[in-house]
C-alpha cells in the first residue's frame, strides 16, 4: 500500500516535469536586469520611460572601456504602454528586483506623479526598497545618462551618495506612499541634480529634498542643509557637518555631529492655535577651529557651543518657516506629533490641517553637545600669545 | 556424520580423509612412537610448532613408563600445557574443529579426540584507523581478527560488567559474531532485541559487518543508516558506557553499534579528546557544512533561476556576467557538475594508487579550469560544487555522509522545478521521514525530537566532561550518575 502510494507520487511528479513543461524557471541569461529607470513628461503629454539595463558580458571585462549598461526607452500615453514599447526592443525579460533608483524629471514632478504610483504599487516585481529621485532642473533620463566614474553601474551612485552624506536610503518610495495616504502630511522625495564635475563630463549630485503637495505635484525644494535639518527633526540622519561663525572670536568653528536626537512638544489652544516646541539634540566633535580660542578651556567651549546652538536654531527655524509659508505642506511630521500627543483634538482639526499648518507657532532649540575637542587645543597656526585662554 | 570415533586410528583416518577429500590444505600427520598419533589440522591456520616440540619431548621417545592404562588422560594433560584443549567424541566436532583452525589429535586405541586450540594464522597488526583519524586520541584500530578486537575493547573497560556473547552466523562461513554490552548499564530490551535479530539471520556467508547490518536494521529502504560502524575501540568503549550495544563480526575491522541516532553524524572522536569549547565550535562548523552540502547547490539554483531578487545587486552582477554564455540551464549544470564530482570521488577511492595523480590532474584541470574557460560551466557553479564537495566529506561518520550526499540530488531536482518553495517542501518531507525513523526502539532524532533536556549536553554542543552527569539514551527511568556532580574545577569543597 505504502509502496504503491510512493510510486504514484513519484509518477505524478515526473508527469509535471515531462508533460506540462510548466517550469516557471527563468535563467539569468534570459533576464534583463533593470537597475534604474526614469520617466519624463513629453511636450505632447505622453510619458517617456527609459531604463538602464546591465550588459552582463561587459561587467567582468571592465577594461574594454565600453559601458556595462545601455539605455532603452519607450513612449506612451500611460506608463504601461511606454514600458511595452521598451519591451519590443528587448530580447530578455525585464527583471526589476534590483531597481533601486527611479528618476523623475522636473517637468513631470510639477505636472504630478499620481499616475505613476498606482503602476508601481501593482507591480509585484517592483522593489519596495526603492528610491525615487526628482532630477532638479532636468529630465529623468539625463540622470541615467550620466557616467559616474566610481561605480560600474552609475545608477548605484545616487544611493551611495545619499547614504554617504548621512541620509536614510531605500525608503523614499515607501515614505512617499505612507505620507501620501496619511491625513495631513505631505510626501517628499530626495533630489539629485546634474552638475559639471571636475572632469569635462557631468556628474550627479545629491541636492536635497523635493516637497510635494497633496496632488503629488512638486511645489519646491529644500537644499542639502535644509533637507538635513528636516531629517534631523524626523530622526533620520546619521551625519551632519556644521560650520558657524563665532563673532566674539572672529573666526569659524566647524563641527561634525554624529549622534542625533529630536523631541517635539505640541500644544493646542482653544482657538485651534497650535504650538510646536522642537528640541534637537546632538553630540559632535570639533573638526575645524579657525578662532583664536583654546577649546580645551571650558569657558571657551561653552561660548562656542552656545553660539553654535543659537545659530543652528535660527537656521532650522528659517527652514521651517520656509516650509510653512512658501510651500504650506506639512513635511515635518507635525501631523504625527499632533495625532500622538493630542489625539482628541487632532480628530477635530485634521480636516483643516492645511490651513492650520502654515500658522503653527514654532520654536526651535538646538542643543549640540561638543564632546570631543581633541588634544590639539588652540589652532596651531596661532602663536602662543594670540591664543585666548 | 554423527558417527562416533572408533578405536582404530586407521578407520578414523580413512573417514576423515573421505570428508576432506580434495582439500589440499588439510594436513594429516601420523606419528609413530610410544603412542600412534594422528594430527589433523589446516595448513597455515594452525600453529603446529609448539605441538611438535611437545610431541618430540614426550611421546616419540619409547618411554618405559608404566601408566599405559590411561593414554587419553595423559595425552590431554600433556596438551593442556601448551594450549586450551577439549575432547570430542563425534566426527563432526572434529571436522568443525579442524575448520576453525584447531589441531585435532587422535590416538590409537582412544575413542575420543583431543582438540587443541592452536590457532596461529597470519593476521594484520594493529594499525592506526585510516577512516576515523584523530589528533589527540589513541591510534589503534580494529583488525580483521575478532579476538584482537574484543580484547582491545576489554582493555579499555576492565570490568566484569562487560559481557561478550558469542554466536555463529552463516551456514558456510560459520562466522563468529560477538554481542558486547555493559550489564546493568545497557537497556536490557535492546540487548534482547539484538540477540533475537542476530540469531534469526539465515545466511550462507558473512564477509563483513554490513552482512549483519542489513538484517538487523529497522528500516531497510531509508537512506539513513540506523546502525553505526566504527573501527576505533575507544569509540566502541565510549558507546558501551553510553548504554549502547556493540556487535563484532569476525573478519571485519568494523564494529557495529546500535542504537544509532542522526546526531552521531556530527560527533567525531576528537570532540572528546579536545577541550570542550573548541570541540563545540568544530561541531557547529561540521553541522553548518553538512547541512550546507545538502542545500547549497539547490539554493544556488533556486535563487539564480527563480528568485534573483534575493541577491545583492553587486553579487548579482558578478554572477550574471559569469553565467553569460553558459549553454545549460543552472539546474542541468548543477546536476552535471555534482555527477562529475561524485565520479571523481569514486575514482579516487577505486583507482590503483599509482594512477592517483592522473585522476587529480584531469579532475582539477578538465573539470575545474578548462570547463570554465571553454564557457561550458560557469565559475560560480564550480565554486558551489567544490564547497559542496568539501562539505559533504567533512562528516566523521562516512556512512552518514553518504545519506546527505545522495539527498543532494533529489533536493536539486525539487529546487530546479519549484525554486525555494520546492526546497522547503523537500525539507519538510525529509523531516517527516526522519522523525518516523527508529533504531532499536530509539527515535532517530532523539534527544532533539522527542526532546530530552538532560541529554542535550552532547548533541548541539559538547558540554564539559565534568558536567555530563547522566547517561544518554532516552527511556531510562533511573538516571544513573556517570560522573558525580561537583567536579567542576574550582568548585571542589564548595559542594556540601
Amino acid at each position: 500500500m505504502m509502496k504503491q502510494r510512493l510510486g504514484v507520487f513519484i509518477g505524478l511528479i515526473l508527469c509535471i516535469i515531462i508533460t506540462t513543461g510548466c517550469w516557471d524557471r527563468v535563467e539569468l541569461s534570459d533576464r534583463a536586469f533593470d537597475l534604474a529607470a526614469s520617466t519624463d513628461l513629453m511636450e505632447d503629454g505622453s510619458y517617456l520611460t527609459a531604463a538602464q539595463f546591465i550588459i552582463p558580458s561587459r561587467i567582468s571585462a571592465g577594461a574594454s572601456g565600453e559601458q556595462p549598461y545601455f539605455i532603452e526607452t519607450g513612449t506612451g500615453k500611460t506608463l504601461l504602454e511606454a514600458i511595452q514599447k521598451t519591451r519590443q526592443k528587448l530580447s530578455r525579460i525585464i527583471t526589476r528586483g534590483h531597481r533601486r533608483n527611479y528618476y523623475i524629471g522636473e517637468d513631470l514632478a510639477k505636472h504630478g506623479i499620481g499616475e505613476l504610483l498606482d503602476g508601481f504599487s501593482r507591480d509585484p516585481g517592483n522593489r519596495i526598497r526603492l528610491d525615487i529621485w526628482v532630477v532638479k532642473g532636468g529630465k529623468g533620463m539625463d540622470a541615467l545618462k550620466v557616467h559616474y566614474p566610481l561605480e560600474k553601474i552609475p545608477s548605484i551612485a545616487s544611493v551611495k551618495i545619499h547614504r554617504a552624506v548621512g541620509g536614510t536610503t531605500a525608503t523614499s518610495y515607501l515614505d512617499f506612499m505612507m505620507a501620501a495616504s496619511s491625513e495631513g502630511s505631505s510626501p517628499t522625495l530626495p533630489v539629485v541634480d546634474i552638475v559639471q564635475g571636475a572632469a569635462p563630463q557631468e556628474t550627479i549630485r545629491f541636492y536635497g529634498r523635493a516637497i510635494f503637495n497633496h496632488d503629488y505635484k512638486l511645489v519646491g525644494y529644500l537644499n542639502f542643509v535644509e533637507g538635513a535639518y528636516r531629517q534631523w527633526i524626523l530622526k533620520r540622519i546619521s551625519y551632519l557637518d556644521l560650520a558657524e561663525e563665532i563673532p566674539e572670536a572672529g573666526g569659524n568653528v566647524g563641527v561634525i555631529v554624529n549622534s542625533f536626537g529630536s523631541k517635539i512638544r505640541s500644544s493646542v489652544s482653544e482657538k485651534n492655535k497650535v504650538k510646536m516646541e522642537i528640541e534637537l539634540t546632538g553630540a559632535g566633535h570639533v573638526a575645524e577651529n579657525n578662532t583664536n580660542l583654546n577649546l580645551n578651556k571650558g569657558k571657551n567651549l561653552k561660548l562656542v557651543q552656545n553660539e553654535l546652538n543659537k545659530k543652528t536654531s535660527e537656521h532650522v527655524l528659517a527652514m521651517i518657516t520656509k516650509v510653512q509659508k512658501q510651500f504650506g505642506t506639512d513635511v515635518l511630521g507635525f501631523d504625527q506629533v499632533m495625532n500622538r500627543q493630542h489625539p482628541a483634538q487632532w480628530n477635530k482639526i485634521k480636516g483643516q490641517w492645511n490651513t492650520i499648518f502654515p500658522n503653527i507657532e514654532v520654536s526651535v532649540r538646538v542643543n549640540i553637545n561638543l564632546k570631543y575637542m581633541g588634544l590639539v587645543g588652540p589652532p596651531l597656526q596661532y602663536k602662543e600669545s594670540e591664543i585666548k585662554k | 556424520m554423527t558417527a562416533q570415533i572408533s578405536d582404530s586410528l586407521e578407520k578414523n583416518e580413512e573417514l576423515l580423509k573421505g570428508i576432506f577429500s580434495s582439500c589440499y590444505d588439510i594436513v594429516f600427520r601420523r606419528i609413530h612412537g610410544q603412542m600412534n598419533i594422528l594430527l589433523v589440522y589446516l595448513d597455515g591456520l594452525a600453529d603446529a610448532k609448539p605441538l611438535d616440540d611437545l610431541l618430540v619431548r614426550t611421546f616419540v621417545p619409547a618411554h618405559e613408563a608404566g601408566e599405559q592404562c590411561d593414554k587419553g588422560y595423559m595425552l590431554e594433560q600433556q596438551l593442556a600445557s601448551i594450549a586450551k584443549t577439549t575432547t570430542a567424541q563425534k566426527m563432526d566436532d572434529i571436522v568443525s574443529g579442524v575448520l576453525s583452525a584447531q589441531v585435532v589429535v587422535l590416538a590409537d586405541g582412544l575413542n575420543h579426540a583431543v582438540i587443541a586450540d592452536l590457532k596461529g594464522f597470519e593476521q594484520r597488526a594493529i594499525e592506526e584507523p585510516s577512516n576515523e583519524v584523530t589528533i589527540r586520541g589513541p591510534r589503534e584500530g580494529f583488525t580483521e581478527s575478532i579476538n584482537v578486537n574484543t580484547s582491545m575493547v576489554r582493555r579499555k573497560i576492565q570490568s566484569s560488567k562487560l559481557k561478550m556473547e558469542s554466536m555463529t552466523v552463516g551456514s558456510l562461513s560459520k562466522t563468529t559474531v560477538v554481542i558486547a554490552y555493559l550489564e546493568g548499564i545497557v537497556k536490557e530490551s535492546v540487548v534482547e532485541e539484538v540477540r533475537k535479530r542476530v540469531s534469526q539471520i539465515q545466511i550462507d556467508t558473512v564477509l563483513g559487518g554490513n552482512f549483519i547490518e542489513e538484517f538487523i536494521e529497522d528500516h531497510p529502504f531509508t537512506l539513513f543508516p540506523q546502525v553505526q560502524n566504527t573501527e576505533r575501540p575507544d569509540i566502541v568503549a565510549s558507546y558501551l558506557a553510553e548504554r549502547k550495544v556493540a556487535v563484532f563480526v569476525d573478519g571485519s575491522p568494523f564494529a557495529l553499534i546500535v542504537p544509532c541516532t542522526l546526531w552521531s553524524a556530527f560527533q567525531s572522536a576528537d570532540d572528546y579528546y579536545e577541550r570542550f569549547i573548541y570541540a563545540t565550535l568544530i561541531r557547529w562548523l561540521r553541522m553548518i557544512l553538512i547541512v550546507g552540502s545538502l542545500f547549497l547547490p539547490s539554493i544556488y539554483v533556486a535563487i539564480t533561476t527563480f528568485h534573483p531578487q534575493l541577491l545583492p545587486a553587486n553579487f548579482l552582477l558578478s554572477i550574471t556576467s559569469a553565467r553569460e554564455g553558459v549553454p545549460f540551464p543552472a539546474v542541468i549544470e548543477a546536476f552535471l557538475m555534482e555527477f562529475l564530482f561524485e565520479g571523481l570521488r569514486e575514482a579516487g577511492i577505486r583507482m590503483p594508487r599509482p594512477t592517483g595523480s592522473a585522476i587529480s590532474i584531469v579532475g582539477a584541470l578538465v573539470i575545474g579550469q578548462a570547463a570554465v574557460e571553454a564557457g561550458i560551466v560557469s565559475a560560480p557553479m564550480v565554486i558551489v560544487v567544490s564547497i559542496t564537495g568539501i562539505a559533504s566529506l567533512i562528516t566523521p561518520r562516512y556512512s552518514m555522509g553518504i545519506a546527505f550526499r545522495m539527498l543532494r540530488f533529489p533536493m536539486l531536482l525539487f529546487s530546479g522545478m519549484f525554486g525555494l518553495y520546492g526546497i522547503t517542501m523537500a525539507t519538510l518531507f525529509l523531516q517527516i521521514h526522519l522523525t518516523n525513523l527508529e533504531s532499536f526502539g530509539v527515535p532517530y532524532l532523539s534527544p532533539i525530537s522527542p526532546m530530552s533536556k538532560s541529554e542535550l549536553k552532547d548533541v548541539l554542543i559538547r558540554a564539559p566532561r565534568w558536567s555530563m552527569h547522566t547517561l544518554p539514551l532516552s527511556g531510562s527511568k533511573r538516571h544513573q550518575l556517570r560522573i558525580p556532580r561537583g567536579q567542576k574545577p574550582g568548585d571542589q569543597g564548595d559542594e556540601t
